[in-house]
């Protein structure tokens, strides 16, 4: 049996009924993918780990109620979200994000401020505006340009409507534009 | 730091994989998911039929009792409207109505589609199964086996039970004794004496027959019912009393003096003659118990 050939609906059939070794190919298509979605709500890297060893294990206890017709990636995503959203409530500060190079990239051309835009200010503009921004906005913007979610997975994983998908990406961008504006032309007053 | 990652990622992987092997982190049985789902299902249905059930009975109740016939008073009979309107079963549909669509956001279907269109949708489905079924006789099969004191409708007793009670401010039943300013009317809790005196000094004429029924609005001044407004309903108007009366085996009534033998009505007439149709005949001939 090779098991980069089995989708992860087939090999968690398999887990289910007679191996449930295979549960560690997985964790391995899942952890660096989980990792870097998590890492947006839980900056600490040791409770980062703690929340992703939550996720699996849950994944795995639940593993009979998962419907192998549907997309797992998106059911392992809405555990991880819930998870984000438990360990968000529990330490009610302020969550900073951080965005690497590649995701910074992403956000500034969807949101394409303006050119002359001095770069290194614009990507912790971003990401404080970023984590300012309302949960409901912030997380269909992440799962969207950072995590290349789909609509349809992104519906699935925050069990909202697609239309309500496609409206909160709208609105959050908006909303992270005009306070990137504001920001911008506060800095230009102090200058 | 890659190292460090690959190093943090084999840790994790060992640590799970080592825990579902020892059997410490089992897999749950698909026979709990399945209870689960059955009995989400099972609620879901059981809130939607009871939310159909209590807004079928809302409709018959205000169908079959005199509730919506004090609205032919105007304003007037808004009182005794609200006084006979069924709170009880109301509340329930609502209540039900509202755990309903509670538990449809619990179903896995629901997300994928907007909440107030689930909400719209459900609420129609239950409006119009509920006023298809109130067209037909089962809600007065309920009825009968509540007042009859049998079957499963014993139940719904408390629910419907408020369509024969007594009003302060509105009152329906047949006339069983026509007097010179005074009617004497059977209801369902027993006989009713309705004072005349405001109508008539307002110069309305009245022209009543035996066995005719009324409905009328007024005020309860002890045992007397002194009428501001009244007028005759048709046979078909106020079913529900109508079996209150003739149908059901009657309850104890609230006042023992609204089901007097002879001795006491014998001596309310002859009261009645002479002192005029007043509260203190019947402070006077009500029997000691």
């Amino acid at each position: 049996m090779n098991l980069l050939e089995l989708s992860d609906e087939q090999i968690i059939e398999v887990v289910r009924i007679e191996n449930k070794g295979l549960y560690s190919e997985i964790i391995k298509r899942y952890q660096n993918k989980l990792s870097h979605y998590l890492r947006k709500f839980v900056y600490n890297p040791d409770e980062l780990e703690d929340v992703l060893q939550v996720v699996f294990v849950k994944t795995y206890k639940n593993l009979f109620s998962f419907n192998t017709n549907k997309k797992f990636s998106s059911w392992i995503y809405k555990i991880a979200h819930n998870e984000a959203i438990n360990h968000i409530k529990k330490n009610s500060t302020n969550h900073q994000i951080s965005l690497d190079k590649v995701e910074y990239q992403i956000i500034d051309k969807s949101v394409n401020i303006d050119d002359d835009f001095d770069k290194n200010l614009l990507k912790e503009q971003i990401e404080n505006s970023l984590s300012l921004l309302k949960l409901k906005y912030q997380e269909p913007l992440i799962l969207f340009y950072l995590e290349q979610k789909s609509y349809e997975e992104i519906s699935d994983i925050l069990r909202i409507p697609k239309n309500t998908v496609g409206t909160l990406i709208s609105r959050g961008k908006k909303i992270l534009k005009k306070n990137l504006i504001i920001n911008k032309l506060y800095e230009q007053s102090k200058e | 730091m890659n190292n460090q990652k690959n190093n943090n990622s084999i840790k994790l992987e060992e640590k799970i994989m080592s825990g579902i092997k020892s059997g410490r982190i089992k897999l749950r049985s698909k026979y709990v998911f399945l209870s689960k789902k059955l009995g989400l299902s099972g609620a879901l249905s059981l809130s939607v039929i009871l939310a159909i059930f209590f807004f079928n009975l809302i409709l018959f109740y205000m169908k079959a009792t005199d509730n919506l016939s004090y609205l032919a008073f105007g304003k007037n009979g808004f009182l005794a409207f609200l006084e006979s309107f069924p709170y009880l079963l109301v509340v329930l549909f609502l209540l039900f109505l509202l755990f309903t669509g509670y538990l449809i956001t619990k179903t896995n279907w629901s997300y994928k589609k907007p909440f107030k269109y689930i909400v719209m949708m459900s609420t129609m489905i239950i409006l119009l199964v509920g006023s298809v079924l109130a067209s037909t006789s089962f809600s007065q099969r309920i009825e009968q086996q509540a007042f009859a004191n049998s079957g499963t409708g014993l139940f719904f007793k408390p629910f419907l039970k408020r369509g024969m009670g007594l009003r302060d401010s509105g009152l329906v039943g047949e006339i069983d004794e026509i007097g010179e300013n005074y009617l004497i009317i059977n209801t369902p809790s027993g006989k009713q004496y309705l004072d005349l005196s405001y109508l008539l000094s307002q110069q309305i004429s009245l022209e009543f027959e035996k066995k005719e029924w009324i409905i009328a609005i007024g005020e309860r001044e002890g045992d007397i019912f002194v009428i501001k407004e009244i007028r005759l309903i048709k046979n078909r108007e106020c079913p529900m009393i109508r079996r209150g009366i003739y149908v059901y085996p009657k309850e104890k009534s609230m006042n023992h003096f609204f089901q007097p033998n002879e001795k006491v009505r014998k001596c309310l007439h002859g009261c009645i003659e002479i002192n005029g149709f007043s509260q203190s005949c019947f402070e006077k001939c009500r029997p000691v118990k």
